[in-house]
């Protein structure tokens, strides 16, 4: 160590620094890059308050069959455009070139899934930012030719413990892919890189197709519906990732008995798991329905899917709809604010590390994921 | 009580340098730095400060006086003190977040880590060891598996400038 620098020093400048430089600065010397490559670095590391970003991804079907993720800027006024800041080179594929499941973004990385019916059981761990994944461990509950599951997915981070979280609900279907319950919950922890089954207790709802879970507050939450004589309540059901318990938010008592709509209402929840703070804030396109939503950018703007495979983006103050000319599959897009993390470098966060598709990614090749898919 | 407070002589604190130079200062202006703060609290007025060399510390009792006076009528003008007063070589950024460190004071800190971050983000690994005076101790094979690793991060030019 030179003279010139403290040893407690370096950290505190080092962790000012963004992901690109500090990948450049483990060149450095051997000291620098065991600090930065270091659990406790990585850990408490979050690339530096740049101006806000957000991450667009899609399925593009033209020219090419094509994984998309785009990082643009997301300024708070309306005054300035969203611009692009840079495209993320996309390492993975499928055997069928259908597209990932986006499960979620959290803390710099992205969840993959490939597993609908839990046969493949394909789960990415993906850092776009230093370009290192892992795949996760197969899940206990998987489909056999005897039992068939559909499967859930949820993914977020511990603060409690400061550890990644996936939580992974199978439900076993029956002969006429009906729900024979009871399902069985397992959460896998990137620092251990295993899969535990964990108390179902609390979790008597069904969750609604075609609908992704949403990370907020340590906790991933989902719109489900119960069933009592033949009614339909719907509500949004919560899995605390700290507890790991599950719980239920209660939606505007309009909403409790939506099935399918026409409208495109938003509704907010001023405060969060107040019933009271639910707000109507705007309706989207009273002449017919979209087909997705999809985000909000901090403009205000929101960002839907109006008909298959269109990306357009609604002012809720003029009423507005503008195409942005991004096409790809329907129900592929995926929107996310958007941070960089140095979690993964080197696999030493404790996960299983594959080998194979470590030094995939670090040849820039396109990992290919060869079990047959079956959704 | 108001009365008494104002009329009152300000108190005045005494501090040593590492070179033994000794500066005079407004307690309100020194109790910033929470080592001083410490020292005061259980009755010191004379404060050596074996770790800090005058050149830094005559530094950071201008920072001190110019903070002290924070209202929000001048913030424009502390910004751009802040902006002169980290303008300056590495040398003397080191010494200085050495000093702040070792004075506790905090938002001082804060800004020189953040200041040196700003000023090497850009800079090539050849330029970062220049000015961190470190000898590279990786042989050639070695660095270049690194940066094999991590291609994408040495694409393009790199700042090689030391200031």
């Amino acid at each position: 160590m030179s003279d010139y620098i403290p040893d407690w020093l370096l950290p505190e400048i080092l962790c000012r620094l963004p992901v690109e430089s500090l990948l450049r600065c483990r060149c450095v010397s051997k000291q620098w890059y065991s600090l930065i490559s270091s659990p406790d670095f990585i850990s408490l590391y979050t690339s530096p308050p740049a101006p806000p970003l957000f991450l667009l991804r899609y399925f593009s079907t033209k020219p090419k069959k094509q994984e998309k993720y785009f990082v643009y800027s997301d300024p708070s006024s309306k005054t300035e455009n969203n611009t692009l800041v840079k495209e993320l080179k996309f390492p993975f594929k499928t055997a069928s070139g259908r597209p990932f499941g986006v499960v979620g973004f959290c803390n710099g990385l992205v969840f993959l899934s490939h597993d609908t019916y839990g046969y493949t059981n394909t789960f990415i761990l993906w850092n776009p930012a230093i370009r290192k994944s892992i795949t996760l461990s197969k899940p206990r509950f998987c489909s056999c030719p005897n039992v068939r599951y559909h499967v859930w997915l949820g993914f977020g981070f511990d603060h409690k413990t400061r550890d990644f979280k996936v939580v992974r609900m199978a439900y076993p279907l029956g002969a006429n892919w009906d729900y024979i319950g009871p399902s069985e919950v397992e959460v896998y922890k990137l620092s251990t890189g295993l899969w535990k089954t964990v108390n179902s207790k609390g979790f008597n709802n069904k969750l609604v197709m075609n609908n992704t879970s949403v990370y907020l507050n340590g906790a991933i939450h989902r719109v489900s519906y119960s069933e009592k004589r033949g009614e339909i309540t719907n509500s949004l059901l919560v899995f605390n990732l700290s507890a790991e318990t599950f719980s239920e938010i209660g939606l505007p008592l309009v909403l409790t008995r939506v099935c399918s709509g026409e409208l495109c209402v938003v509704w907010v929840m001023n405060q969060y798991g107040k019933l009271e703070s639910w707000m109507e804030k705007f309706v989207v396109d009273p002449n017919g329905g979209i087909e997705n939503a999809i985000g909000f950018t901090r403009n205000g703007e929101f960002l839907i899917e109006p008909y298959p495979g269109d990306l357009s983006s609604y002012d809720p103050e003029s009423g507005e709809f503008y195409d942005l000319g991004i096409y790809g599959r329907a129900d592929s897009f995926f929107m996310s604010k958007y941070i960089e993390s140095l979690v993964l470098l080197d696999g030493r966060s404790g996960a299983i590390a594959d080998p194979s598709i470590a030094s995939e990614s670090d040849s820039e090749e396109e990992t290919e994921y060869t079990s047959s898919d079956s959704d | 009580m108001a009365s008494t407070t104002e009329t009152k002589q300000k108190k005045m604190l005494i501090l040593k340098s590492a070179d033994n130079d000794e500066f005079e200062i407004e307690e309100s202006v020194g109790v910033q730095s929470e080592t001083i703060k410490n020292l005061v609290e259980d009755g010191f007025t004379f404060v050596p400060l074996p770790n800090v060399y005058t050149k830094a510390l005559i530094k950071i009792i201008d920072y001190l006086k110019k903070h002290a006076n924070k209202t929000d009528s001048n913030d424009e003008e502390i910004k751009t003190f802040d902006k002169d007063f980290v303008n300056t070589t590495f040398d003397d950024l080191f010494e200085l977040v050495s000093a702040a460190n070792y004075l506790h004071i905090s938002c001082l800190m804060n800004m020189l880590c953040q200041t040196i971050a700003d000023r090497i983000k850009d800079k090539s690994p050849e330029a970062v060891r220049k000015i961190f005076h470190i000898n590279c101790d990786y042989t050639p094979e070695e660095e270049a598996k690194i940066r094999k690793a991590n291609a994408q991060a040495f694409e393009g030019q790199f700042d090689e400038s030391l200031d």
